[in-house]
């Protein structure tokens, strides 16, 4: 039994050590947000937080995270708010498929949260983890600038 | 070119299951799309209703949409052409997603089609339905209908004011106006402009469900070995190996698909993915890997440039060329390649089925509902209208998502397995099981004169044609095909002449995002680049100056050609729209700057499923 706080839920799953998080919260814990799409920490589309940091949740095993604190997509919103990163996401109107958006949306936080106010080259950097094959970049970086509160054009 | 028919709401609550509407039209569709998939039936159901809108009492707008969303916002465009019409403001449609049925026309969302397709029965869908409730208002009031008018879901006549829901009941009760009168476009007030997509809040709080998130009680999550080489089959494997994982719960082998869709392969089922995963790396499986083995990519190459080095079909031909080479000063000639190329979508492929009985049902990620429901048919042995096939949300398709492999395969495992079963294709199944984007090798020659004038242009283009996916194909390219990019080419050449090879492929092929136009594209624009460069001529004045005047082309050179099989053009190809186009992509670029040591800018501009596009880069 592994137990982890997902969400701010503590949750105990029953799941061979070396699950990949991934599965563990789509097949066990039935939260579907975090997508699958290359298995190998490639693309970016697995992406949560653990303790506050972006990782790539289909190469962490259930066992390196246990009794750490795990946020999805699903438990960015507050009290039915969106977070202001999903906010201008919507505002934006940035997905077009949208498979790549939870993990992209993910890293901008995680991006947001240790720098407040990132320039164009900075989101690029931090972003460039995250592939979306529509090619919303543009409109990924110019999301992250009105969740900035910068208005966008930052350089 | 289409007719609205009114609709029994007893038949649309069979049909839909939903309750509740009180006016309910429905809309044919008189035109093919692209090919009809065979053995559907599909090409002979011209009056059956295949677009649905309902209003409810309640004032809800359903619309049924018959087409996928893939990320190209096709749902939210079907709706915006309905809402113009209808006179609703588009947060009030509600979107109800259709079933694979052949009752809705050709479903298949490929080829570019959703909106150029639908932008006339939908709209005169929205019409009828608004004709339809302004008359019965000014019945209700008893003055002319053309005093009144539709606005956000309610019909005006000065100071009174009724809502659609109020008028419903009553509008159902007319005949439904035959040639309603569409909108000016100058009256526009969603077509045309920037919408927000109608799931983009699902996608953003993590709700919206993907083929790869569809659940349902008691299902099982099967990985499946295939054959590393089509057609190979299956020497041995170990079960018990499997077995022996933690949460796996049966072990299935599948027999090729007769179609050739799908090949052999061993399924792991598991309660979780991860334990299918595991599994299915412990059964070792040994393969006979069949005659296709020894092919390579070289030979497939060398092939392709033998094919290329001999006369083709002729797909075109202006003046003769022939005599333009004899007595040309020089010819210059150069020859593009490009390998099999895969989709690679962020979602790789995955559905889920159900089988009871005689009866399947499946949601999966794909292009077409109709194929997927005739193939699994096919598979399971039943009837094609016992099988319910549903679309989910698809997170990226290019092409992949038109073949229903692993629709059949999920339902084939679903039977056997006495269970649900969803099928995920890992990365490296997506990469390795693809129906490819053909490989292809373009030639092509300018003949030039004394004075560096060009005079002829000859353009030879190889490659398996899409006639090679379908069991009974083995063709030359059709006549789509060639009109994607390669007889469309639209510079002035005096004297031209175009052909194609026939080109074998035991690899998959498909259609992969534009489908020819890529490999034709490039070649073109390419090639009319480097001519530029080699006459020393600026390459957008030499792109303008061979385009010449303005005209209106035929897709193949010929008399009373069709555009993309889709009957008489509607929107001609006007070459003076690239040209605009053309220069506006340099105007906006800043074509001719002065830019530093080693850096450019490229030009191209090209013509696709009627669409006029250019690009610099830098």
């Amino acid at each position: 039994m592994i137990t982890l706080l997902v969400n701010g839920e503590r949750r105990t799953v029953d799941a061979d050590p070396a699950m990949p998080l991934l599965w563990v919260l789509r097949d066990l814990l039935r939260l579907k947000g975090t997508k699958y799409s290359c298995g190998a920490g490639l693309c970016g589309s697995c992406t949560v937080h653990v303790d506050g940091e972006p990782v790539r949740s289909c190469i962490t095993t259930v066992e390196s995270v246990a009794g750490r604190t795990v946020t999805t997509i699903e438990g960015l919103a507050e009290g039915g708010e969106f977070h202001p990163v999903q906010a201008a996401w919507v505002e934006t109107n940035t997905p077009q498929c949208g498979y790549c958006q939870p993990g992209q949306i993910l890293s901008a936080v995680a991006l947001l949260e240790r720098s407040p106010n990132p320039t164009d080259a900075e989101i690029d950097e931090a972003m460039s983890g995250n592939l979306c094959r529509c090619g919303t970049y543009l409109r990924i970086r110019e999301a992250i600038h009105r969740a900035a509160g910068s208005g966008g054009g930052a350089s | 070119m289409s007719a609205v028919t009114k609709v029994s709401r007893r038949s649309f609550l069979q049909t839909t299951g939903l309750a509740g509407s009180a006016l309910v039209l429905g809309v044919n569709s008189g035109w093919s799309l692209v090919a009809p998939v065979p053995g559907l039936g599909m090409e002979a159901n011209g009056f059956e209703p295949n677009v649905w809108v309902s209003i409810g009492e309640d004032g809800v707008v359903r619309l049924t949409v018959h087409r996928q969303e893939l990320g190209q916002g096709g749902r939210t465009a079907c709706c915006m052409l309905l809402a113009e019409e209808l006179e609703v403001d588009l947060q009030d449609v509600s979107v109800v997603q259709a079933l694979g049925d052949p009752k809705y026309g050709n479903q298949s969302t490929g080829g570019s089609t959703t909106v150029r397709l639908n932008w006339f029965p939908l709209r005169q869908a929205g019409a009828a339905a608004r004709e339809m409730l302004v008359e019965a208002a000014a019945r209700r009031w008893g003055v002319p209908a053309t005093d009144c008018r539709a606005e956000s879901g309610t019909v005006l006549h000065g100071s009174e004011k009724l809502t659609y829901g109020e008028l419903a009941a009553e509008a159902a009760e007319l005949p439904v106006p035959e040639d309603p009168p569409l909108k000016d476009p100058a009256n526009f007030k969603l077509i045309g402009t920037p919408q927000r997509l109608i799931d983009t809040e699902d996608f953003v709080r993590g709700d919206a469900v993907y083929g790869y998130d569809f659940d349902l009680p008691d299902l099982l999550i099967a990985s499946v070995e295939r054959s590393p080489v089509a057609k190979g089959s299956i020497l041995g494997y170990d079960a018990d190996a499997a077995r022996a994982i933690r949460d796996v719960v049966d072990v299935i082998e599948l027999e090729p698909n007769a179609t050739g869709l799908t090949n052999a392969g061993v399924a792991v089922l598991a309660t979780n993915t991860w334990a299918a995963m595991q599994g299915r790396a412990a059964l070792n499986v040994q393969w006979e890997p069949g005659p296709l083995a020894t092919e390579t990519s070289d030979e497939k190459r060398s092939e392709l440039e033998r094919i290329v080095s001999e006369p083709g079909a002729v797909a075109r031909e202006v003046g003769d060329y022939a005599a333009a080479a004899e007595s040309a000063e020089r010819v210059y000639e150069a020859a593009y390649y490009a390998p099999y190329a895969v989709h690679a979508m962020m979602e790789p492929p995955a559905a889920t089925a159900r089988v009871e009985g005689d009866r399947c049902e499946v949601w999966s990620a794909t292009q077409a509902p109709q194929w997927t429901a005739g193939e699994v048919a096919g598979a399971l042995r039943i009837p094609p209208g016992n099988v319910a096939a549903h679309v989910t949300l698809v997170g990226g398709a290019f092409g992949r998502k038109s073949k229903p492999d692993y629709a059949v395969e999920a339902a084939l495992l679903a039977r056997k397995a006495g269970r649900p079963v969803k099928v995920l294709f890992t990365r490296e199944d997506e990469i390795r099981h693809a129906f490819y984007h053909p490989e292809s090798y373009q030639l092509l020659r300018a003949t030039l004169d004394a004075e560096g004038n060009p005079t002829g242009w000859m353009h030879r283009s190889a490659f398996p044609a899409i006639g090679w996916t379908f069991p009974d194909g083995g063709a030359s390219p059709s006549g789509q095909e060639r009109q994607l990019g390669l007889t469309t080419m639209p510079y002035r050449f005096p004297n031209i002449r175009i052909e194609v090879g026939k080109v074998p492929s035991s690899v998959r092929i498909g259609w992969m995002r534009s489908v020819c136009n890529m490999f034709h594209a490039r070649g073109v624009q390419c090639f009319m680049d480097e001519l530029a460069h080699e006459l020393g001529r600026d390459p957008v004045e030499f792109h303008m100056a061979m385009l010449g005047a303005p005209r209106i082309m035929r897709l193949d050179g010929s008399d009373d050609q069709t555009a993309y099989d889709e009957g008489s053009a509607p929107f001609p190809y006007d070459t003076g729209r690239l040209k605009a186009v053309g220069e506006a992509a340099a105007d906006m670029a800043g074509w001719g700057r002065t830019l530093p040591e080693r850096e450019g800018l490229g030009f191209a501009m090209h013509y696709s499923f009627y669409s006029y596009v250019a690009m610099v880069s830098h």
